[in-house]
């Protein structure tokens, strides 16, 4: 008797379970974005959101909390209740924050489900029209020739200032790390023939490149981009460490129901299929995958190994 | 002429009836969020950018325009109305602007407001038709040296011209510059003064603080005010300004028209210098200077003009290099991305529609402002007769949803009611918030570019006095303190105050 009413329990609480994830969402979704509106993970998050919405005829409000790269809107979202209604827009510094905090009040690992990635950006070399190099081998050639070759970034511990310090790691350079609290300053010193070179992401660079005022040397990445199909790859340049992209991904806090992640996951890879999304998203150079969430773990996990010890080996630690 | 026959046809897109009715219902939209407290145009573009999502890309951006003059307008009419700057560019606005509110004299305060942007606003927009291309190259030329110099003339500027006692604008000015420092250190990211809480690691934000100095601390003083049925304005006087006001008006138009124009274009910082600047100038101009900050209708115009003016010039460097010069820009970027338009040195002659269509329509929208605004001062002023112990419950609700919206954080109400007990102590010491504003917002701009011009140099100090816009204002600035110095000068300057 007892054994039957906790299986009937058992039964309808299953179900309950399966009907919540198959009629998910049955009310508006809140997508934190832990950056200030008008950035390149902002239109992306509003992008998404707008399609999310659409797909599952309920809103999804886009939550912008700013602040401490990024590490304020993750604690939130780590806090949120596990239901699938409060998910985070996970970029880079979500990855690397947790090496350069000491502190945080959550565990990239442990605090989140990886729900879906969206889409990377590579990264794309750029320097001054002006400076006297084509390729990266040159760039490399004159930065020894040069010692204290300065690079810009839009602040420490970004995918720029990494890969500037990854370099120098490598080759034995002596550069010089410009760090600048947004990229569009760098950008007009760079025009400016200031700085040496901008390791961007393409939103930024893109119409400079085109009106002919910065040169692009590399992608970053193992494939060439849409976006610039004469500029080589860095491994096609001979440096195929080189590596480095932005990347918009989802993740839950903690126990959210697997169901409820799956389900979000499959309706990411859904819309993102959807060409007025695409074409808005191409423009940010966007290579578009729409993962699982084991190949978001996955993901993360490359993420921590080739920024994690480099970031430990420089030093960017803030409240040391 | 080539560039009369492109503004031709950006007329042609502009006075389309469609594109004419985004344009004001951008400018109406702006209007009406800017005029809430703490929402200036950062965040009304923010809430209203994805109405433009399904626009075609010039009325998107038409419409968007409209929402960034409206907000900033709006901005100011808070900044006269309730002492509450909408952004850092109307702070100076409030100090002429309120006092001439108390005065009965809100409806000329925000009249010649509304007057002296528009004229600023065609005078820009001639000036970006014109000359755009060749202007982005100046600020091409403005590396960490220049701004680093630029703001040290700016900082010293308002010093030497501030009002009142002058030890209390150096005080306050270095108040400020400390409670820039709070935040993450640029160059390494170390927090400073963070406590440990991660909400202070971008430091202590804008509309807190001024939220706190301006708006809430003055409520406080004035619910001190026994006759509370006093503090709140009384008599409303005239709605529209008189012509006297209007020829008393007319240099500071002009001056701080050419000033916004000039400042507008340096991204970073540029507009507020010029709204301070402007202020500064008019002070020094004037005969008899005394009447300034006691309700001095050119302390509102100059002002004013120059930061229309400043808004406008700010979208030579975003349109032709496709550089952001303040976070409403990068939002305008962004918008255009979305729409699929790459904002850069092509878009003149890749989409000139576009271009000229928007460059058109910054004129129309500021017709449209000011056809808008002229009717609505009477209804704002009237919003004054409201007897204030009902009005100041709705300042205050408005301040906190305003702070709160700004970044979703609880963290900044509580960080505005502790700057509000500041706020009270500086008046109740005589202190004006408004140079604490200028060295909290240059401070950090400042530290940031003189670390980074010495980080390209290498740590070479020469590189201030070897750039030859660089000397020039680090030349002006010890000219300025020059003048602060000699005797004779400071005691005209005190007779002057004492007047």
């Amino acid at each position: 008797m007892t054994f039957r009413l906790v299986g009937l329990l058992l039964t309808f609480l299953l179900s309950a379970a399966a009907a919540s994830a198959q009629t998910f969402p049955t009310k508006p979704v809140t997508l934190v974005v832990p950056y200030a509106p008008g950035g390149n993970s902002d239109i992306v998050g509003r992008a998404i959101a707008q399609k999310l919405g659409e797909h599952w005829n309920q809103p999804v409000v886009v939550e912008n909390r700013p602040g401490a790269t990024t590490t304020v809107g993750a604690a939130y979202a780590a806090k949120a209740a596990p239901d699938g209604y409060t998910l985070l827009l996970a970029a880079p510094p979500f990855v690397i924050t947790q090496y350069v905090y000491p502190d945080l009040s959550y565990d990239t690992r442990k605090s989140f489900e990886p729900v879906s990635l969206i889409a990377y950006f590579p990264l794309v070399l750029v320097v001054p029209a002006a400076l006297p190099v084509n390729n990266l081998k040159e760039l490399v050639a004159h930065a020894r020739a040069n010692p204290g070759v300065t690079y810009a970034s839009p602040g420490a511990g970004t995918t720029s200032h990494l890969i500037g310090e990854m370099l120098a790691k490598e080759e034995k350079l002596d550069l010089v790390h410009i760090p600048y609290k947004s990229g569009g300053q760098g950008v007009v010193d760079l025009m400016g023939g200031r700085i040496g070179f901008y390791g961007a992401v393409p939103p930024e660079v893109m119409s400079q490149i085109r009106a002919g005022k910065l040169k692009a040397l590399a992608v970053l990445a193992d494939k060439r981009s849409d976006l610039l199909p004469d500029v080589p790859t860095s491994a096609e340049s001979g440096f195929p460490y080189l590596q480095a992209q932005s990347w918009s991904s989802i993740s839950a806090p903690k126990g959210t129901p697997q169901a409820v992640v799956a389900k979000i996951s499959g309706d990411i890879a859904q819309v993102i299929k959807d060409p007025s999304l695409r074409e808005r998203l191409s423009q940010q150079g966007a290579v578009f995958v729409g993962s699982t969430p084991a190949e978001l773990a996955a993901w993360y996990e490359e993420e921590h190994k080739r920024w994690g010890p480099l970031v430990k080996s420089i030093g960017v630690a803030p409240g040391q | 002429m080539d560039t009369l026959a492109n503004l031709g046809l950006g007329f042609g897109v502009a006075l389309t009836a469609a594109n004419l009715g985004y344009c004001f219902i951008g400018v109406l939209l702006g209007t009406l969020v800017g005029v809430l407290p703490g929402l200036g145009p950062v965040a009304s573009v923010a809430m209203l950018l994805p109405i433009t999502f399904v626009l075609p890309p010039a009325s998107a951006l038409i419409m968007l325009s409209g929402i960034y003059y409206g907000a900033q307008y709006g901005g100011s009419t808070t900044a006269i109305l309730v002492n509450i700057p909408g952004e850092s560019s109307s702070v100076v606005t409030a100090i002429d602007g309120y006092k001439m509110a108390r005065m009965g004299r809100a409806g000329p305060a925000l009249g010649i407001a509304a007057l002296g942007s528009f004229f600023a606003g065609c005078v820009s927009t001639v000036a970006i038709a014109f000359f755009a291309p060749a202007l982005a190259e100046v600020a091409l030329r403005f590396g960490p040296a220049e701004y680093f110099a630029l703001m040290v003339f700016g900082l010293i500027a308002a010093i030497v011209l501030a009002s009142g006692s002058l030890v209390k604008a150096v005080a306050m000015v270095v108040l400020g510059l400390l409670l820039g420092l709070v935040g993450a250190d640029v160059n390494s990211g170390v927090p400073r003064y963070g406590f440990g809480i991660p909400e202070l690691t971008d430091g202590i934000g804008f509309i807190p603080l001024t939220m706190a100095l301006f708006g809430i601390a003055e409520v406080a003083r004035n619910l001190e005010s026994l006759e509370t049925r006093s503090v709140g304005v009384q008599a409303i006087g005239r709605v529209l300004p008189s012509l006297a006001d209007i020829r008393q008006s007319m240099g500071s138009i002009l001056r701080g028209t050419a000033l916004g124009s000039v400042l507008g274009i340096l991204p970073g910082g540029g507009a507020l210098l010029a709204s301070f600047a402007s202020y500064s100038l008019e002070k020094k101009v004037a005969r008899p200077p005394r009447t300034f900050g006691e309700g001095d209708i050119r302390g509102v115009a100059g002002p004013e003009s120059a930061n229309n003016a400043g808004a406008q010039t700010s979208f030579i460097p975003m349109i032709t290099l496709g550089i952001p010069s303040n976070p409403t820009m990068a939002l305008m970027i962004g918008a255009m991305m979305i729409q699929g338009v790459a904002p850069g040195p092509q878009i003149m002659t890749e989409k000139p529609d576009l271009f000229w269509g928007l460059i058109a329509s910054m004129w129309v929208g500021n017709l449209m402002l000011l056809v808008l605004n002229l009717p609505l001062v009477g209804i704002w002023i009237r919003l004054l007769r409201i007897p204030y112990r009902m009005l100041f419950p709705a300042i205050l609700v408005f301040c906190m949803i305003g702070v709160y919206s700004a970044s979703n954080s609880l963290f900044d109400i509580y960080l505005t009611a502790a700057l509000t007990l500041l706020g009270y102590v500086l008046i109740k010491l005589d202190c004006e918030p408004a140079p604490l504003i200028l060295g909290f917002i240059l401070g950090p701009l400042m530290e940031e570019n003189l670390r980074r011009a010495l980080l390209i140099s290498r740590g070479d100090a020469t590189v201030f006095v070897t750039q030859p816009i660089s000397l020039g204002f680090l030349v002006a600035a010890v000219l300025l303190v020059a003048v602060l110095v000699m005797p004779a000068v400071r005691k005209t300057r005190d007779e002057a105050l004492q007047e």
